[in-house]
Parts: structure tokens; sequence; C-alpha cells
């Protein structure tokens, strides 16, 4: 019984993604709990995986303030003499 | 008299609210040439369809309306050129052994450097650019896609044949490999 509901570590991995967007079954759900709490590479894999969600919506890009600031400033320009041209 | 107030009005958020656009575009790609791109088309879509702005939503909010919409077009067409050929993902023996395991090379290990404010590091975001820039092209469009919109990926792929259990496997896919890379290049490394 407890060996079926042994999930290997790549089985898993695709589960903790369904438990994300909540597609998850309840059978799914005890056995992603029983099998983090029994491995520790999948404890870190799926704070990892968590931490990567975070990053994507926090990075920000590369250039400091100053370059942004004139790379903007280029770009509203150059947009506003496009509009200017269209009327 | 009316065209040239409209014409002043969106000049003026031209002034407002380019650099906002342009940074959260740049958060979507790191071609910064295509984030500025994407941003002058959302202008000129605006000045085209100004009669589309209801006054009762705000400027801002209907611009980057426009603006996540001509990103989603952009991944959209990426993953449209890759339909009918084989996704790049049945080979997951990089990451796990065939009992399903991981494999040593790819074994989640604690991060031991600090992992909370790190998009507050220049050269972090340098290295999560680069890596996000190294998955195959099918993925990274649908990780973008994921993350402009949750909802959005998995309709998109869908419209285009490719299935919610494929597009899945492909997120999880592209997970593994961006874990990887950054274990590799900033965490190990540091």
């Amino acid at each position: 019984m407890i060996r079926k509901l042994m999930l290997s570590c790549r089985a898993a991995t695709a589960l903790m993604e369904k438990k994300h967007r909540e597609e998850i079954t309840l059978v799914g759900r005890i056995q992603l709990s029983m099998h983090t709490a029994l491995c520790a590479a999948c404890r870190q894999y799926k704070r990892q995986s968590a931490l990567i969600e975070n990053l994507f919506s926090s990075k920000r890009p590369d250039p400091t303030e100053q370059e942004m600031n004139k790379a903007s400033e280029a770009l509203q320009e150059k947009i506003l003499r496009q509009l200017d041209q269209k009327n | 008299m009316e065209k040239e107030t409209r014409q002043q009005e969106l000049a003026k958020w031209v002034r407002l609210y380019t650099k906002d656009l342009l940074v959260w575009a740049m958060n979507k790609t790191s071609d910064r040439q295509l984030a500025e791109d994407w941003v002058q088309e959302t202008f000129l879509a605006a000045a085209e369809n100004k009669a589309g702005f209801q006054g009762d939503s705000q400027a801002k909010t209907w611009l980057f309306g426009i603006l996540k919409n001509k990103i989603a077009e952009y991944y959209r067409r990426t993953i449209k050129k890759h339909v009918g050929q084989p996704l790049p993902m049945e080979d997951l023996s990089t990451y796990f052994k065939s009992g399903g395991h991981w494999t040593k090379q790819s074994r989640p290990y604690r991060w031991k450097t600090e992992t909370e404010h790190l998009t507050n590091i220049p050269a972090f975001n340098r290295t999560l650019d680069q890596c996000i820039d190294h998955l195959p092209e099918i993925m990274n469009a649908c990780i973008r896609l994921k993350f402009l919109d949750e909802k959005k990926g998995e309709q998109i792929c869908q419209e285009l044949g490719i299935s919610a259990t494929n597009y899945w496997q492909l997120i999880r896919r592209a997970k593994l490999q961006l874990r990887d890379c950054l274990e590799r290049a900033w965490f190990k490394a540091k």
C-alpha cells in the first residue's frame, strides 16, 4: 500500500506543477506531502521552484536607473516624432 | 479642435508612462531593442484606436493592456513556428535516473547564499536573463507567457494545438533547466 502511494522524484516534481494550478487530486496531495516529508532533495526543489516563480515577476532590467532614464527619454522623443508624422 | 486635444493627451501619456512601460517590457524579454519596439507599437496602436479608450478606465491601465497583448502576440508567433515539430522534452535523463530519482548532477541541494532580495542585485538579474535565454525557444516562449498571464500560456498553446499536459511538461522542463542553470551560474559560483 505504502509502496503504491510512494512517488518517484520525477513524478513528484510533475505533481508540484499541478499543485500550483490547483488541479491536484486529494490522493495526489497526500502522495506529494508523503514524498516531500521523506525526500530532502524534493523539498529543496519545491522551495527553489517557488523562488524561481517569484524571481520572474520581481526581476528588473539590468541597466542602472540612470541608463533607464536615458533610454526612456530617447524612446519618448522617438515615439512623439512618430505620432507627429502620423497626423 | 478635438483632434488637437486628443493628440495633446496622447503626447502627455507618452511623457508620463514610457518609462514604466519600458521597465515592464524589459521584464518580459532580455532583448532591449525588442522591448522598445513593443512600447513604441503600443503608443502607435493607442493613437489609432484612441476611441477604444473608455474614460472610465485609467489611461495607464489601458496602455499596459495594449502592451500585454503585443507581448502575448509576439510569443504566440514564436510558439507557432514550432508547432508540428517534436517538443524538446522527451528526455529527462539529465535530471532523473531510470527509477525516477534525481541524478547526482541535478539533485537539488540547499542554496546557501541569500535568496531574498536577489533581484536587487544587477549581476543576479543578468545571470537570470542569461539562464532564461539558454532555454530552447519554445520553452522560453511558454514560460514567458506563463509569467505574463497565468492563464494565457496554457490557452495560447491549446489554440496552437499543444495539449495542456504537454504545456505543463514544457513548463516543468523549463524550471528544471533554469534551476540547474541558476545553481551553476550563481549559487555555486558564489
